[in-house]
């Protein structure tokens, strides 16, 4: 009900609910592996080509246990066939073997018409009627002496010696398997699917496990299947832990259901990111699903906790954690946001959506779930509170022990040595990223096994013509001693043209005749018919005869998108392959593809590190300046940095202690890891500031709600361990170590490194100390000279930005006298004027000192209330100008001295001597005299004096410097002012003009005496006098103090309500 | 070494009778001995081979020369002139009137001769195989199939060894496609001197 009172929440959750329904119900389920690596990369490009090369769109292959006996595989090949060439949804079986013998003559036919005319002419000379016979006669005779397998086997399907040096070996099969054919057209994995499961119904029982299928069909059934499967087992476990610790911190899951149904929607908002820039989710980027619902979580529960808190009526409270929670996803989800710049696809999926999921979560929790919390508060059991209390004691009693315990972690580090090759903490093999549990997989590397190549190292060569791969290929076969000739299977349209032309006609029955009349039968003559018959038809325009090659081809040579490329294999070299600069292609117009785990391996490997090197430093730099941007000071971000350390520690030694590997995948992770240890320590930090340093009061609002959103993360997390993907698995345990580290690092170890500290005096701080000095002085002066006014106006200015930006506790003062101005005020970016405007009055020295002293009237603007001033001089009498600390209103005493007011100024001693005096002599420069004012009754006399004497004695009355004060009304708070001012009036007998100077958008001064106070001694009593009048001039003063909160220069606190 | 233990035993308890573990043991060690301690071998050869489809079969003959570990000679008298030597890294192929022809000792032309110098040194074959082993009166029967049958390998190879001296007789090789070829030893000499200057290449 309370969400439905909500027009906008209610709108938003529908619409929400749409989009994502429409997501889920079309996204695409990418389910091979290689595209979620870079496509830059040669492997993947060659292993991609070669995989649909070799394996075919549609076709299914099935294999064989190798471990079985020849026979026993023959025979399950045989029964298995027998079954599926029944199928109706089988279109052919066949074995390569077969389809190699069957049509050795057509691929004889292939190589004599593309190769050279040259060489075909001396075939078509082998082929007349005499030669034929000799060589027939002469076969029995060819058999004797040096036994040569392959000349014989060469032999045997070539008795008439009409191929050229081209090898037939070189397209020969691998051994007997099946290849499938479907007669359906599988067009999405669903029918993928239906075709597999008929295949693996038909097969005979007891060949179940024995024989096993693989190819494009198989993996995209099977891992589709497991990709549902398993997202639906991570859910649901994630779910079920997460309502089991629910239940165990708060004893109820009933606002669970609020807070799953609200993750849910995050979830939808993942689901629509990911279909509308993705267009689907890969077998890596699916583990969105868990992270989100792990890291998500926890701002939630903080919700949670805060409403159950007995707090969650303080409005103050709830701003805090709020704030806290937006910028815990805003820096948690730019950690993600930065994997969108590696160079892994799937990555740069998972982070886009994770980063969406998590600033969608926080929306929800701040938004429709603190709705329906308000509405409907819940309550947390008190001992949650007493036990995080009592945590917090025992924390702070042992806070040396862990502050130690903490830096021989850290030291560990040296011993771990992580940065070294040698320290095991990196794996940097990619056989965790495939699906080895499938049986696609397995049958794969069955197939493997089975293949006489499977010890080659292969590589596609590719060109934009065939004139570049032939004389690569013999670079190749020369530079690594190849024997055959894999350029003999390219295509050559001009070749074939020129040698059909040479062709003589109806050679085939001249053949047939000759075989026969030699005694020699088809066992010998088949091929030399076959290939004859396919050239004559070729000669009749019959290109499709070549057709049946299509298969046998593509694994050697052909054209892929138009463009020529070719097969290479380099015997035994299949476990060290060459780069492909190793293997010694001069051209560079020849690209080299290889087809290899191992190259794969490598090439990901070195991508993966540069990945590192070139994010890390990247996302170090967007944490700092988050962290500074959520917590304004260099300490805090600091302790970011040291939560950090320890978290990494913590994990290393983990890792070592559990034997966790760190992959390629998982060594990109990192970042995420990084992202949830600055989420934790921001909130940690955040409230530990906001209390003191108190660090029970600190685990009373945190403790709890960190310590369950990290086991909500882990379980998160560690979901996929459940799931079939190794990749996926080990993703899950390194981001559970790391969460651990996490929590450790910055709920136990990182509060005993936080310093309990007062509010330290701004005037106590290294910067003032530094530069508010008479040198500090004497560079402005010098600074103006070297920059002039716009140089020394933009430094000025910087440097002032730079104070409000390192000194967060100053900062915090000043907000808060500007509230007592103005409530709107109350912001950092007003903070950060009044520091620019004062480092520019500071500025505005070198300018005063660099020019005439009558220039100063120049930087006036208008004067209003003179006639108070002229007023008192009338009178002969000299008159107490009474300010605050607005504007610059040392310039105030200059232009009044120029304009003939003879002017004292009144000033407190400055840190140090030098300055007090530099400051002196700078006034006198203008005829402004100097009275420090001490603790003696010396300097109340001089004062007096001169004002008796008819001088124009200017003081500050807004920041009493000894116990003589009154608490004064100002808009939105009291302030103490002074009653010293007003006293020397009384004492003196002289009026008391309240004045101001305040600069104006135009750069000049606005000087204002605001009235004429003629102070008597009341009979009320002296105190009363003073409170009278010092009130009265405050009155004055406060609306002119309104009026320019960020020229009213206060650095210390100054409310006094 | 594995295959030719797997083949000692399988031979062992393919002789007529059983032959216990013990024995079959010591059926290997003699075996692995003799042919480790084999320095030299000669012999005359038949070699036969038969194809399917073709009326007759191609008879050649010649010498054996072996030399431990690598040189392996087999010279043909009729076709006279035809030589085939291997050693440690090629294969020599010498035809009257053709150039001589060397390739790599681990091309698949020199499979037939590399298969035949591992049994001659007691090595397992290069090709992982699976054994068959039959006792016919005197002699044992070693069929030796790959594990992985392919067109680059022979399908099948028998050897025949005597039971009693435990050295070859015959061995033949069955082709892809059904050819086969059968190699008879005759007149078999044991680290007997060799001809000098037997292995000289042109």
């Amino acid at each position: 009900m309370a969400l439905l009172r909500s027009t906008g929440a209610s709108l938003f959750l529908a619409g929400l609910l749409g989009a994502g329904i429409w997501a889920a119900a079309t996204i695409r389920f990418e389910t091979e592996f290689l595209p979620v690596l870079p496509p830059e990369l040669p492997s993947v490009r060659g292993l991609e080509h070669f995989s649909r090369l070799a394996a075919g769109e549609n076709q299914v292959y099935a294999v064989a246990n190798p471990d079985l006996s020849i026979a026993a595989q023959e025979r399950a090949i045989s029964s298995a066939r027998e079954s599926w060439a029944q199928l109706s949804e089988v279109k052919t079986v066949s074995t390569p073997g077969e389809q190699l013998l069957d049509h050795a003559g057509l691929l004889g036919a292939w190589i004599l018409l593309n190769a050279p005319p040259e060489n075909f002419s001396t075939s078509i000379g082998k082929l007349s009627p005499g030669q034929v016979a000799q060589s027939l006669t002469d076969l029995t005779r060819n058999l004797q002496g040096a036994v040569d397998p392959m000349e014989l086997f060469k032999l045997s399907i070539d008795p008439l010696g009409l191929l050229p040096d081209a090898d037939l070996a070189t397209a020969a099969p691998a051994a007997d398997f099946l290849i499938l054919t479907p007669s359906l057209d599988l067009s999405d994995s669903s029918v993928d699917a239906k075709f597999v499961d008929a295949l693996r119904e038909a097969l005979p029982p007891e060949l179940r496990g024995q024989v096993l299928l693989t190819g494009r069909p198989v993996f995209n059934a099977d891992i589709s299947r497991n990709m549902r499967h398993d997202m639906l087992l991570m859910v649901s476990i994630a779910a079920a832990l997460l309502v089991l610790a629910f239940w165990v911190f708060y004893r109820t899951v009933r606002p669970l259901g609020w807070i799953m149904f609200f993750q849910f929607f995050a979830l939808l908002a993942g689901l629509l990111a990911a279909r509308i820039l993705f267009g689907g989710l890969n077998v890596i980027s699916i583990g969105f699903a868990s992270i989100l619902l792990g890291v998500g979580m926890d701002y939630s529960i903080l919700v949670y906790h805060h409403f159950g808190s007995p707090h969650r009526d303080d409005r103050t409270v709830w701003q805090t954690l709020q704030r806290a929670i937006w910028f815990s996803a805003f820096v948690t989800a730019a950690a993600f946001y930065v994997l969108a710049l590696t160079s892994f696809p799937a990555l740069q999926q998972l982070g886009v959506l994770v980063g969406t999921g998590l600033l969608c979560s926080a929306l929800m929790a701040t938004w429709p779930l603190r709705l329906v919390l308000s509405a409907h508060p819940p309550t947390s059991p008190e001992i949650l509170f007493r036990r995080s209390t009592a945590a917090a004691n025992f924390l702070n009693r042992h806070r040396r022990l862990f502050a130690t315990l903490g830096l021989i972690l850290l030291l560990g580090i040296f011993y771990l040595r992580p940065w070294s090759a040698r320290s095991g903490f990196y794996q940097p093999g990619l056989d965790q990223l495939r699906p080895v549990d499938t049986e696609a997989y397995i049958a794969q590397e069955w197939l493997q096994l089975a293949d006489p190549s499977a010890n080659d190292a292969v590589f596609i060569l590719q060109a934009e013509d065939d004139d570049s791969l032939h004389r690569a290929v013999a670079q190749i076969s020369s530079a690594n001693s190849l024997s055959g000739n894999p350029a003999a299977l390219l295509p050559d349209e001009a070749r074939v043209q020129a040698n059909l032309a040479a062709w003589p006609k109806n050679i085939s029955t001249q053949l047939t005749e000759a075989f026969r009349n030699a005694g020699v039968s088809e066992e010998w003559s088949a091929t030399t018919l076959q290939m004859a018959s396919a050239i004559d038809a070729a000669q009749r325009g019959d290109r499709k005869v070549f057709a049946p090659l299509d298969s046998l081809l593509q694994t050697t040579a052909g054209r892929w998108n138009d463009t020529p490329y070719l097969i290479v294999r380099l015997p035994d070299r299949a476990d060290a392959p060459p780069s492909p600069e190793e293997i010694r292609v001069m051209d560079s117009a020849v690209e080299v593809l290889p087809v290899s785990w191992i190259s794969l391996t490598q090439e990901v490997t070195t991508l993966a590190q540069e990945d590192f090197r070139r994010l890390g430093p990247l996302m170090l730099v967007a944490i700092v300046l988050l962290c500074f941007w959520a917590q304004r000071s260099a300490k805090m971000v600091l302790l970011n940095l040291l939560a950090l350390a320890l978290s990494a520690a913590l994990f290393l030694w983990l890792c070592r202690l559990s034997g966790t590997q760190l992959t390629p995948l998982t060594l990109i992770s990192l970042p995420l890891l990084v992202g949830l240890v600055v989420d934790y320590s921001l909130h940690v930090l955040m409230s530990l500031r906001t209390n003191g340093g108190n660090l029970p009061k600190t685990y009373e609002h945190l403790a709890a709600p960190i310590l369950l959103t990290g086991i909500s993360a882990c379980i998160g997390f560690g979901a996929p361990a459940f799931t079939g993907q190794p990749a996926l698995q080990n993703f899950g345990i390194v981001m559970d170590l790391g969460i651990a580290s996490a929590v450790v690092a910055c709920l136990v170890l990182l509060p005993a490194f936080y310093r309990r500290s007062s509010p330290v005096d701004y005037r106590q701080r290294g910067f003032y100390r530094l530069l508010y000095r008479r040198g500090g002085f004497e560079w402005i002066l010098r600074g103006w000279q070297l920059l002039g006014r716009n140089g020394a106006w933009l430094i000025s200015r910087t440097l002032g930005l730079f104070y409000a930006l390192t000194h967060p506790s100053t900062v915090r003062a000043v907000r808060d006298n500007l509230t007592l101005l103005n409530l709107g005020k109350d912001n950092f970016r007003s903070a950060c004027r009044l520091f620019m405007n004062q480092a520019e009055n500071f500025s505005t020295y070198g300018r005063l000192a660099t020019r005439p002293t009558s220039d100063v009237l120049e930087m006036m603007g208008y004067r209003r209330g003179f006639e108070n001033l002229q007023r008192a001089r009338d009178a002969g009498r000299g008159c107490l100008l009474i300010t605050g600390h607005l504007g610059f209103f040392e310039l105030g005493g200059l232009i009044m001295a120029q304009l003939g007011f003879p002017m004292t100024a009144l000033t407190l001693p400055e840190p140090t001597t030098g300055l007090t005096a530099w400051r002196a002599e700078f006034r006198a420069r203008w005829g402004v005299k100097t009275i420090v004012v001490g603790n003696d009754s010396f300097s109340v006399l001089d004062i007096v004096r001169s004002l008796q004497s008819g001088a124009f004695v200017a003081s500050l009355a807004d920041r009493p410097y000894d116990g003589n004060s009154v608490a004064v009304d100002l808009p939105h708070g009291r302030i103490r002012f002074s009653t010293g001012p007003v006293l020397l009036a009384l004492l003196a007998g002289c009026p008391i003009v309240p004045v101001g100077i305040t600069r104006q958008s135009n750069g000049l001064y606005h000087i204002e005496a605001l009235d004429y106070i003629e102070p008597q001694w009341m009979e009320a009593g002296r105190q009363e006098t003073l409170e009278f009048y010092t009130k009265k001039v405050a009155s004055s003063l406060a609306p002119l103090f309104a009026a320019y909160p960020e020229q009213w220069y206060h650095f210390a606190p100054l409310r006094c309500d | 070494m594995r295959t030719l233990l797997l083949f000692l035993l399988l031979s062992s308890s393919a002789l007529a009778g059983q032959i216990s573990p013990a024995q079959a043991e010591k059926l290997e060690h003699d075996f692995f001995q003799q042919q480790k301690n084999t320095r030299s071998l000669s012999a005359v050869f038949k070699q036969t081979v038969t194809a399917p489809g073709l009326a007759s079969s191609a008879v050649s003959q010649g010498h054996l020369y072996f030399h431990a570990p690598d040189t392996l000679r087999v010279a043909f008298d009729e076709p006279a002139g035809e030589v085939q030597q291997l050693d440690a890294r090629l294969l020599t192929t010498l035809r009257p009137d053709t150039a001589p022809q060397k390739r790599p000792a681990n091309h698949p032309s020199a499979a037939a001769l590399a298969a035949l110098r591992q049994i001659l040194r007691g090595e397992q074959p290069a090709v992982s195989m699976n054994s068959v082993v039959y006792r016919e009166q005197n002699k044992y029967l070693v069929e030796l199939k790959p594990q992985q049958p392919s067109t680059r390998q022979p399908q099948k190879i028998t050897l025949v060894i005597d039971a009693r001296s435990l050295l070859l007789e015959s061995f033949s090789i069955v082709l892809p496609r059904g050819m086969q070829m059968d190699f008879r030893l005759s007149q078999v000499k044991r680290n007997s001197p060799l001809p000098k200057n037997i292995f000289q290449l042109p």
